[in-house]
């Protein structure tokens, strides 16, 4: 039904009357699209053409009629500019509010007012210099940013000079006064960016920050569970309404986005301010889940609970920016890995998790849905806003009193509402892709697509709606709670979020493959965290890329075998393991034992010996092997003088070839990766291992040098 | 999302994401493939961030459903909202900055952590029109794209070149993929255990089927 109704409105955004296109007007300097619109006298639309006739029933009266609509489609600037101005000689405030907020995509400000004041100089004691001096006044005091030049903030720009010199040239002492005015007015209070505003917040903390202990993650994570979650969702929406608040709308466009990243730095975007504080709050989302190694599981799943209850209300206070912020945060990769964190949930939170991760992916739904609502918390007085925003008043009008009763009521003080900026963004840069800046006329004149910039506006149009909805929260500010968040905790970049949360859960395949390994008549035992090696481990997984962690989760892990803890084993109940345990993208692990020479297995007075390997997808058989005998304490031995032998169910073998790529060349349906290595010329001898167990094992514990330590070494009974 | 439907002439709904830097021409390549959306006369603009497209594989029948993420790319960890439930992904890159190439690698890495081997990918090296400052190597690209199991295109948004095969192909694998997984659950023995490996790149054994696209 919304859908309906937006198609409806949009098929003639000027109002509700029945609008037709009928043709398309060409002129040297400008396309007009021509509209037909039928007006009717009689039944009560235009009200005092009614009124005068119903005074006289007998006198025949126009009952309606068609006039011709003209929407200016695309102009030269010079054009534009004139259309701004109406026959009456008034601003046409739709025109203006459209051009003011787009023309940065195709000319400067300077151009601009250059083109202005030669309309100005011609324009003199005639009735169009007032509007036009209107409209440059509109632009100097709505949009100060741009007079301002991009070094400075001080400084003003060439448009500012070019005003200055004409109305001294023409002596004009009323709008000499005005901008001078201005102009000081510029200097005492400059406009502020959102990444200034952020600065700004944070040098207000009355806190010392020379107090606060650096690096105590843990007290920090505790602050938050002492927070009410509604409390937190208050004051995050409280720093979102402040941001949108101060967003200029027109940095949302594609192409100043573009220009602002590239170079020009002293001009800081509050578009990236935005950004930015949506970043933080992932951050510290992040940050709080997964920078305190020792916290306990239980607490750990208290903060993730606190998190998804922050979510709803910040759902309830109808901030999509956090909310969007939160629930993505969570769903990363770092947080979302953590299986066993998750299935200790209640079905309650996990339930209200996934309800909100639907809402944040149907995002456009939920738009729409939230701006009728959002528009019910709107002043009257953003009718102006031309055709985008007359569509959304005209909604504002059929939903206020179904609506806005019934929302305060239900919750209060909250009126307001901050969407999350993302869609908007796409929205305009889909609308940049699509549509030309420029258009030509059939005799090949370029000329400045308005229509662009009016569908461009539209969306732009909306933010403003946005912005004054975001006014009206009712929240006071906490010092502390602005402290917490931008100086407490401590901010994990994302490459430690990744070894952290490695640390936390090792990979599920290679919890698989030590179950594998460790697996013995008596059942599954594992270890669990063993804090000491922690900063080593930690050390070498940051160093490690990513795809690298399973020797060393695994390692850790088989290290720890003597210490069980009885949590972890409790919890890896819920961890299933699907996929062949011993296989990752890139790479494997291969159990590979000593030719024993049964062919299937390697028995030394009933211990089966093995090593594993780790191998990726480049290794070739030579070097497999090679760090199989290594690891067997065969350093001598020659690699070429050893087959890798894979050994299949059912009693099958597979001599791998020898110029291989190990990793492609197996077998790799196996449940069990296993391999022997046989001697290609040694004889057959029955009943006379190469090694003899008691030596084997001495020389394991000879050699626990800093490399074995983390190679995975076990010793199962066969029974 | 996943395809449904299980009558013979079944229609396949996949959602594909795209997912790539800023600036690399991703809301391009997707506008140029399902083009007549933003004719003159379509005025909406709601709805943009995900773009719809019909075709007709062989006699199968395919919705794709392409979510572009273009003007999000600095908003953190956003990608799990968008690629969740993906068939498919295609990762953009500018033949012209390396930056945006080691940027896919990321996405690589992520799609398969978080999606496994489920989610066929397609890499594309975009603005061929750029050919002389070109930055990134074709054979380093392609040689990434197989390690990962990834197909590789060429594409000109611009220029419309590549564009069509692009989304061709990918349908086609995910055909593929529904197909197989169709397949997996009908055998629900314990030998299906064989096809774990994931890491193998299925070649095609037989030569495709004549295609025919187009709007429906």
């Amino acid at each position: 039904m919304q859908s309906l109704s937006n198609a409806d409105t949009r098929r003639s955004p000027e109002n509700g009357d029945h609008r037709k296109y009928w043709m398309e007007e060409d002129g040297d300097d400008a396309i007009y699209g021509v509209f037909l619109k039928k007006i009717r006298y009689r039944s009560g639309c235009s009200p005092s053409l009614a009124v005068d006739t119903s005074c006289n029933e007998a006198v025949s009266y126009l009952e309606w009629q068609t006039i011709k609509v003209k929407v200016l489609k695309a102009a030269t600037l010079d054009r534009v500019l004139r259309q701004l101005i109406n026959d009456e000689n008034e601003l046409d405030s739709g025109t203006v509010n459209i051009f003011l907020d787009t023309y940065r995509e195709v000319t400067t400000t300077a151009a601009v007012v250059t083109i202005l004041l030669e309309h100005l100089t011609a324009a003199r004691e005639t009735p169009r210099e007032r509007p036009i001096k209107q409209l440059l006044f509109t632009l100097l005091e709505n949009y100060p940013e741009d007079f301002t030049s991009h070094s400075s903030r001080v400084d003003v720009n060439e448009a500012v000079i070019k005003m200055m010199e004409y109305a001294e040239h023409s002596q004009d002492i009323d709008m000499r006064y005005r901008l001078i005015q201005r102009i000081a007015a510029m200097s005492a209070q400059p406009h502020l960016s959102h990444l200034e505003v952020l600065e700004w917040i944070q040098d207000s903390q009355p806190v010392q920050l020379t107090d606060f202990p650096a690096d105590d993650t843990t007290a920090a994570a505790q602050d938050l569970l002492n927070y009410g979650d509604k409390f937190v969702a208050e004051q995050l929406t409280l720093l979102d309404a402040e941001l949108l608040r101060r967003l200029r709308p027109h940095e949302c466009l594609a192409n100043e986005r573009l220009r602002s990243t590239s170079g020009n730095s002293a001009r800081t975007s509050t578009v990236q301010g935005t950004i930015c504080h949506f970043n933080a709050v992932c951050a510290r989302v992040e940050s709080s889940l997964l920078g305190d190694l020792n916290m306990p599981n239980a607490l750990r799943q208290r903060m993730l609970i606190k998190w998804i209850d922050i979510a709803h209300f910040l759902f309830i206070l109808k901030n999509f920016s956090s909310l969007t912020a939160v629930i993505s945060a969570l769903q990363a990769e770092p947080i979302f890995r953590l299986k066993r964190l998750w299935a200790s949930l209640p079905t309650e939170k996990l339930g209200r998790f996934k309800e909100l991760v639907v809402l944040c992916s149907s995002d456009r739904m939920a738009a729409t849905n939230d701006l009728q609502q959002g528009v019910t918390a709107t002043q009257p007085s953003m009718q102006n806003y031309g055709a985008g925003v007359k569509e959304l008043s005209t909604l504002k009008i059929t939903k206020r009193t179904g609506h806005r009763r019934s929302h305060s009521d239900n919750t209060g003080k909250v009126h307001g509402m901050v969407p999350y900026l993302g869609k908007f963004l796409t929205d305009l840069v889909m609308l940049d892709t699509a549509l030309p800046a420029h258009v030509c006329t059939k005799t090949g004149r370029r000329l400045l697509n308005f229509d662009k910039c009016r569908k461009e506006f539209e969306i732009l149009a909306q933010i403003r709606l946005y912005q004054s909805a975001a006014a009206s929260y009712l929240i006071e500010p906490q010092d502390h709670f602005r402290f917490w968040f931008y100086r407490a905790l401590r901010i994990l970049d994302s490459e430690d979020c990744f070894s952290n949360s490695f640390l936390i859960e090792p990979p599920p395949s290679l919890t698989g493959s030590c179950s594998e390994i460790s697996d013995s008549s008596e059942g599954r035992k594992r270890g669990g965290l063993l804090s000491s090696g922690l900063s080593t481990l930690k050390r070498m997984v940051s160093q490690e890329n990513l795809l690298q962690y399973a020797p060393l989760t695994v390692s850790r892990k088989n290290s720890v075998s003597s210490s069980q803890s009885l949590d972890y084993r409790r919890q890896t109940k819920s961890t299933t393991v699907t996929k062949s345990p011993y296989l990752t993208d890139t790479q494997c692990i291969l159990k590979i034992s000593l030719d024993g020479n049964t062919g299937s297995s390697v028995f030394y007075g009933g211990v089966n010996l093995y090593k594993s390997i780790m191998v990726n997808d480049s290794q070739k058989t030579t070097s497999v092997i090679r760090a199989a005998l290594d690891k067997h304490d065969r350093q001598h031995d020659d690699p070429n003088c050893y087959d890798l032998v894979q050994i299949l169910s059912r009693d099958e073998e597979f001599v791998i070839p020898f110029d291989a790529t190990v990793f492609y060349a197996i077998n790799s349906g196996e449940s069990e990766l296993k391999f022997v290595l046989r001697k290609k010329t040694s004889p057959f001898k029955f009943g006379q291992p190469p090694l003899p167990k008691s030596r084997s094992s001495s020389k394991t514990r000879s050699t626990k040098d800093a490399v074995n330590k983390w190679s995975i070494k076990s010793i199962t009974r066969t029974v | 999302m996943a395809a449904s439907a299980v009558a013979s002439p079944r229609v396949h709904d996949f959602k594909v994401v795209l997912l790539g830097e800023g600036c690399v021409g991703k809301t391009s390549l997707v506008l140029r493939y399902v083009e007549n959306k933003f004719n003159e006369k379509h005025e909406s603009t709601l709805q943009a961030s995900f773009l719809t497209k019909k075709l007709t594989i062989g006699n199968r029948r395919v919705n794709l459903s392409i979510w572009d993420t273009a003007g999000q790319e600095r908003f953190h960890a956003l990608g799990p909202i968008y690629y969740r439930d993906s068939n498919g992904a295609i990762l953009t890159y500018d033949i012209t900055d390396d930056d945006s190439f080691q940027k896919v690698k990321n996405w690589v890495k992520e799609l398969k952590k978080m999606l496994g081997t489920d989610i066929m990918l397609t890499i594309i090296g975009n603005k061929t029109d750029l050919e002389k400052q070109r930055n990134v190597s074709v054979e380093t690209a392609e040689q990434y794209a197989e390690s990962v199991g990834a197909t590789h295109f060429q594409t000109s948004a611009k220029l419309n070149r590549g564009v069509e095969e692009v989304f061709l192909d990918l349908s086609r694998r995910m055909i593929e993929q529904a197909d197989k997984q169709d397949a997996e659950k009908r055998a629900l023995s314990p030998s299906s255990r064989s096809t774990a490996a994931g890491n193998v790149v299925l070649l095609e054994e037989t030569p495709a089927a004549p295609i025919k696209s187009g709007c429906c």
